[in-house]
């Protein structure tokens, strides 16, 4: 009898060693997001407000406060729309980060697709079903153009992708605030009696409208679906992203088996980039209506963690996105009691340092099978 | 005359300008010299900012007359400087902690300092002060000179007026970084550790300890760097800080070729193009008609692309910077 239950335990810790790793891959952004749930909670405490209620409020707010509210998506429509916005600047992270790319640049892709889709917007009065996907097209490409810049640079320069687009990022910003959205684009040259700074709003027929009376949630999300099931198919089903990933893993290794990898790189980031674009197009085309004068909404930079969470993976993205766009639209009830909604951010910002730190994580859960030291297995590891 | 007094007017704003991104970009000369990449400088940055204003706020213990709480006004801008410190210590630590002993990401940790530092320190801001745009006025160093008795020299005393604890920190501290980097020991130790970790602890340099040191040590020049916006130019922690100077900062960092001098002067330049920018909109508003004030606004940044591409100059970064370092691994 004793026998047969250490069997078991035997059974069991041999499986594990043998999945572990596998596993654990999986396991390592839940583990985080629980510790920065709970260590979330400590900071609502130390403020002298209870953190049960104010998860509930979150609860509430992401997704409503009974079944029938949930299926009627009038709140957590709100989150979905975050999510598609966010699952877009995160998969672009994710394709730059299969070629080996750290895409920090998704902010200044965004932007640059945002001010082009409002010019566009406005200029086209076409049906929606042919002006929207041009729109998108043109969109695609001058992002994906500027994200491409930056391969193209790594490439014949020699300069590390990181900073470049660091600066590409600011670069967009000052352009487009300080100058086409102030000058040249600038509503008051279209209506000499507008009030709002900006630029002029969008032909109705270019916008993406509310997919049910009470909500904000549009297209987007359908957008973003077929973005996840597109990069999907090239990633893992296509010889482009065998040649991404090959190079992502070792670009030696590419170039010996004969892979063009100045090619793999500058095509992952023109891709990264479009999807960037289009992320902030897909804001401008459906619930912002223009360019407005102030508009930083973060969501290139969010793209960030959305992929590292997301194991950087299409799908995990797509789930990661989800998921914090929920949070972040659940934030917002959190204001009930006296919680910021950028409360979403030290959620998000400390589940990123656990997963930055996520070889703590791995050798505590090896730690169940056998003493192991773990090795960083990441394609990048962080330099320039 | 006019003319002088706008030149000091000038000179004094640039000063100004540049005292943050002189002493972030400082912390980064220093952490990627022992080979830690940090693009966190803007996270730690606003993190000292805000417990700049936060140690000068619980350092007063006279209650409002009015308002009751706290009196804002009546406590001590030097804990603010040490609140921030030990702030900056501990951002350093943890972005070390991944990146040397875990062997994360460090972009990747860096980053999340970034989004940790805007929803924390909004979180803190309205525990504290009940807002989320900007908290109130604290006692600072804002308007006042260091060396008082400079200030009351004629015309050039306008330029030491501005001339603040942290604005002689920046002028001072690249030399300081310079001789510890070039004429130590113990900088030519840490400059190996960035170049060629394993030959240097082939000599028996302790390669985590000399990162461990640069980060932390880049921690705390970020949150000086933070503190001397909130405590320095202001007298409060506003919620956009520090607005995109600790990418700016890092952008100098490079610009400058990873050196302290470099740095500094590299700063100093780019708040040039700032400064243009403002002196124009003041005096010659037509101007911004032709050249519009985002050029001006974009063009540090495009500098450092044009430099790093080698196209001005060019920059090479530590050899190991950012490559995370396994102690007995083989060649």
């Amino acid at each position: 009898m004793k026998n047969l239950a250490f069997d078991n335990i035997n059974k069991i810790l041999n499986w594990w060693n043998a999945k572990k790793e596998d596993i654990s891959t999986f396991l390592v952004p839940i583990i985080s997001i629980i510790i920065a749930f709970f260590v979330a909670a400590i900071m609502i405490k130390m403020t002298g407000k209870s953190p049960i209620a104010a998860y509930k409020l979150l609860f509430q707010g992401a997704l409503g406060r009974s079944l029938k509210e949930f299926l009627s998506l009038k709140q957590a429509g709100e989150g979905i729309l975050k999510g598609a916005i966010l699952t877009l600047t995160g998969l672009s992270v994710t394709v730059a980060f299969k070629a080996g790319l750290f895409n920090i640049g998704a902010e200044g892709q965004f932007i640059v697709g945002a001010i082009v889709a409002a010019y566009f917007g406005f200029k086209f009065n076409l049906p929606p079903i042919i002006g929207i996907p041009l729109i998108l097209i043109i969109v695609g490409v001058t992002s994906g153009l500027y994200g491409a810049f930056a391969a193209w640079l790594k490439i014949k320069r020699g300069v590390h992708e990181v900073i470049t687009t660091i600066m590409l990022n600011w670069i967009a910003i000052h352009l487009v605030e300080n100058w086409i959205v102030v000058g040249p684009f600038n509503i008051l040259r279209y209506n000499p009696q507008a009030v709002l700074a900006g630029t002029p709003y969008i032909s109705d027929s270019s916008r993406l409208k509310p997919l049910f009376a009470g909500t904000r949630l549009n297209s987007s999300i359908f957008i973003a679906i077929i973005a996840v099931i597109v990069i999907y198919i090239i990633i893992n089903k296509t010889v482009l992203g065998y040649e991404i990933k090959a190079t992502g893993l070792n670009i030696d290794a590419a170039k010996y088996a004969g892979i063009n990898t100045s090619k793999t790189m500058i095509v992952s980031m023109f891709i990264a980039g479009a999807l960037s674009g289009i992320s902030g197009a897909c804001m401008i085309l459906g619930t912002e209506g223009r360019y407005p004068g102030v508009f930083r909404p973060g969501y290139g930079f969010d793209g960030i963690t959305m992929s590292l969470i997301g194991n950087t993976t299409p799908v995990g993205t797509f789930i990661a996105a989800i998921f914090f766009g929920l949070l972040r639209a659940g934030a917002t009830g959190m204001q009930l009691i006296g919680i910021h909604k950028t409360f979403a951010d030290i959620i998000q910002g400390v589940a990123t340092i656990f997963v930055a730190g996520q070889t703590g994580i791995k050798y505590l859960l090896f730690l169940i099978g056998e003493k192991r030291v773990v090795k960083p297995r990441e394609a990048h590891d962080g330099s320039y | 005359m006019e003319v002088i007094k706008i030149i000091i007017s000038f000179l004094s704003s640039m000063l100004q300008f540049a005292t943050p991104i002189i002493i972030a970009g400082l912390g980064g000369v220093i952490s990627e010299n022992a080979g830690v990449t940090n693009i966190a400088l803007e996270g730690m940055m606003r993190m000292g900012g805000f417990f700049a204003v936060f140690g000068a706020y619980i350092s007063s213990n006279k209650i409002d007359p009015i308002l009751g709480g706290r009196d804002p006004l009546a406590g001590n801008p030097w804990v603010g400087i040490l609140l921030a410190i030990i702030i900056g210590i501990l951002a350093g630590l943890l972005h070390g902690y991944i990146s040397i002993s875990l062997k994360g990401n460090q972009i990747v940790s860096a980053v999340a300092i970034n989004v940790f530092a805007l929803g924390g320190m909004t979180f803190f801001l309205e525990r504290y002060f009940n807002t989320t745009g900007h908290s109130p006025s604290v006692n600072s160093f804002m308007g006042k000179p260091f060396i008082p008795i400079l200030a009351k020299i004629p015309i050039v005393g306008e330029l030491f007026r501005v001339m603040n604890v942290f604005v002689w920190l920046a002028l001072i501290l690249p030399f300081v970084v310079h001789f510890y980097l070039y004429h130590t020991h113990w900088g030519l130790r840490h400059r190996a550790v960035g170049e060629h970790p394993k030959a240097a602890d082939t000599l028996g340099v302790d390669v985590y300890k000399v990162r461990y040191f640069a980060v932390i040590m880049s921690g705390v020049f970020a949150a000086l760097a933070g503190a001397s916006m909130s405590i320095g130019q202001l007298d409060l922690f506003d919620n956009h800080m520090p607005a995109g100077l600790g990418f700016i900062a890092l952008a100098a960092m490079i610009f400058g070729k990873w050196k302290p001098l470099g740095t500094l002067l590299a700063a100093l330049f780019f708040t040039l193009a700032n400064v243009v920018q403002i002196f124009i909109q003041t005096y010659a508003p037509q101007v911004l008609k032709i050249i519009p004030r985002g050029f001006f606004l974009a063009l540090p940044y495009f500098l450092t692309i044009l430099i790093l591409a080698g196209f001005v100059g060019k920059a090479t970064p530590p050899a190991a910077d950012g490559v995370p370092y396994e102690k007995g691994e083989k060649l």
